[in-house]
């Protein structure tokens, strides 16, 4: 193993942790390599980047609004990404009557987590989690391709992000998902969506 | 968050990230890519909660999953190329070879494993400050990499022939 401070501890000490400074000061008396790192963070920065950053949007808003982060740090599930199916009228191909109910779909890929568009593949490792926005229906049954049932529970207005995602495989071409609703737990239910989610090529 | 505090922290913070990602990526190109996307990351989050208390460890955490996400997103290679996964950790502490190493194991670790490996041998980091970083326990740091190691191993047999 390495006898140099780690990284972290050297680039604590850069940005002027008094405590990673004292650790490696000692260190830095004889180690050329080391006091090379902090020199080139202390190096003028590429202003290149900052130019491009600028012009990246603003930060003001998240990408991904605070309580789907919360709800994905809380789901036992690393969880989330989503696509609008059938619903959110602003976001292209499908639009639904106004009043009716709704299916979002939201994709964490690694750290990042967001809004599917209805089109593009997933990709191996992605979750996957559900919005519904159930208007006057109460129940909800998330099914397979082969009609088994994968969740089912009540749905509280006005709107219900479902406690549970699924991690997208290697297998096949596609993930089959069809979303069933009801007035009430019981009553009949309809299928109000299938979802069809296409997989990246391995 | 208006222009200067952005050039301010773009002066303090983005040598450490952009260094943090050539150590990770083996493309210029997109370690560059990865080291903007974590300050943007950065900077958004500053925007909105006004401080973050551990940005070190947060460049950090964030650069290291987006670099795991690059690599993983690479075609996968074929297995004949995965000989030299268990190399010593000495050999691949930072530099080329360090980054080649990184490629061919992305493709057989999961992303929780690549990223503690990847703070430990690419960062040098202890298992404490993995902890501290990840939000866990020494000990739990200590199982994934026991748990990296005999993974690696178990492919190195399997492909010798």
């Amino acid at each position: 193993m390495s006898t140099h401070p780690s990284f972290f501890m050297l680039d604590r000490a850069g940005l002027g942790d008094a405590a990673a400074k004292a650790q490696i000061a000692e260190h830095l008396e004889t180690c050329g390599v080391c006091r090379a790192h902090l020199q080139a963070l202390a190096a003028p920065a590429n202003e290149l980047a900052l130019q491009r950053i600028k012009r990246a949007p603003s930060p003001a808003r998240p990408l991904v609004p605070r309580w789907i982060m919360a709800a994905a740090a809380a789901a036992v599930v690393s969880v989330i990404g989503i696509g609008l199916a059938n619903v959110l009228s602003d976001r292209g191909d499908v639009v639904t009557a106004k009043g009716a109910p709704s299916v979002a779909v939201y994709v964490k890929r690694g750290d990042t987590v967001f809004l599917w568009n209805g089109r593009a593949p997933l990709r191996a490792n992605d979750t996957i989690r559900l919005k519904i926005v159930p208007e006057e229906m109460r129940f909800v049954e998330v099914r397979d391709a082969s009609g088994a049932v994968l969740y089912k529970g009540e749905l509280t207005p006005p709107e219900t992000t479902l406690p549970v995602a699924w991690r997208i495989d290697e297998q096949g071409e596609a993930e089959h998902l069809t979303v069933w609703l009801g007035r009430a737990p019981g009553a009949e239910m309809k299928k109000h969506v299938e979802l069809v989610l296409p997989k990246e090529a391995p | 968050m208006g222009q200067p505090q952005v050039d301010e922290l773009f002066r303090r913070y983005y040598p450490v990230i952009r260094q943090k990602c050539a150590r990770m990526l083996s493309d210029p190109a997109e370690a560059e890519d990865v080291a903007q996307e974590t300050f943007i990351r950065l900077w958004r989050e500053l925007a909105e909660d006004g401080a973050i208390a551990t940005q070190v460890g947060w460049i950090y955490s964030i650069s290291t999953r987006l670099a795991i996400d690059r690599l993983r997103q690479r075609k996968r290679r074929p297995r004949a190329e995965l000989d030299e996964t268990t190399r010593s950790k000495d050999d691949v502490e930072g530099g080329a070879a360090g980054r080649e190493w990184l490629e061919r194991i992305a493709q057989v670790l999961s992303a929780e494993e690549l990223e503690v490996l990847m703070l430990h041998r690419i960062d040098r980091m202890n298992q404490e400050e993995i902890g501290i970083v990840l939000g866990c326990s020494d000990r739990q740091v200590r199982r994934v990499l026991t748990r990296c190691d005999e993974r690696l191993q178990r492919l190195k047999e399997r492909l010798e022939p």
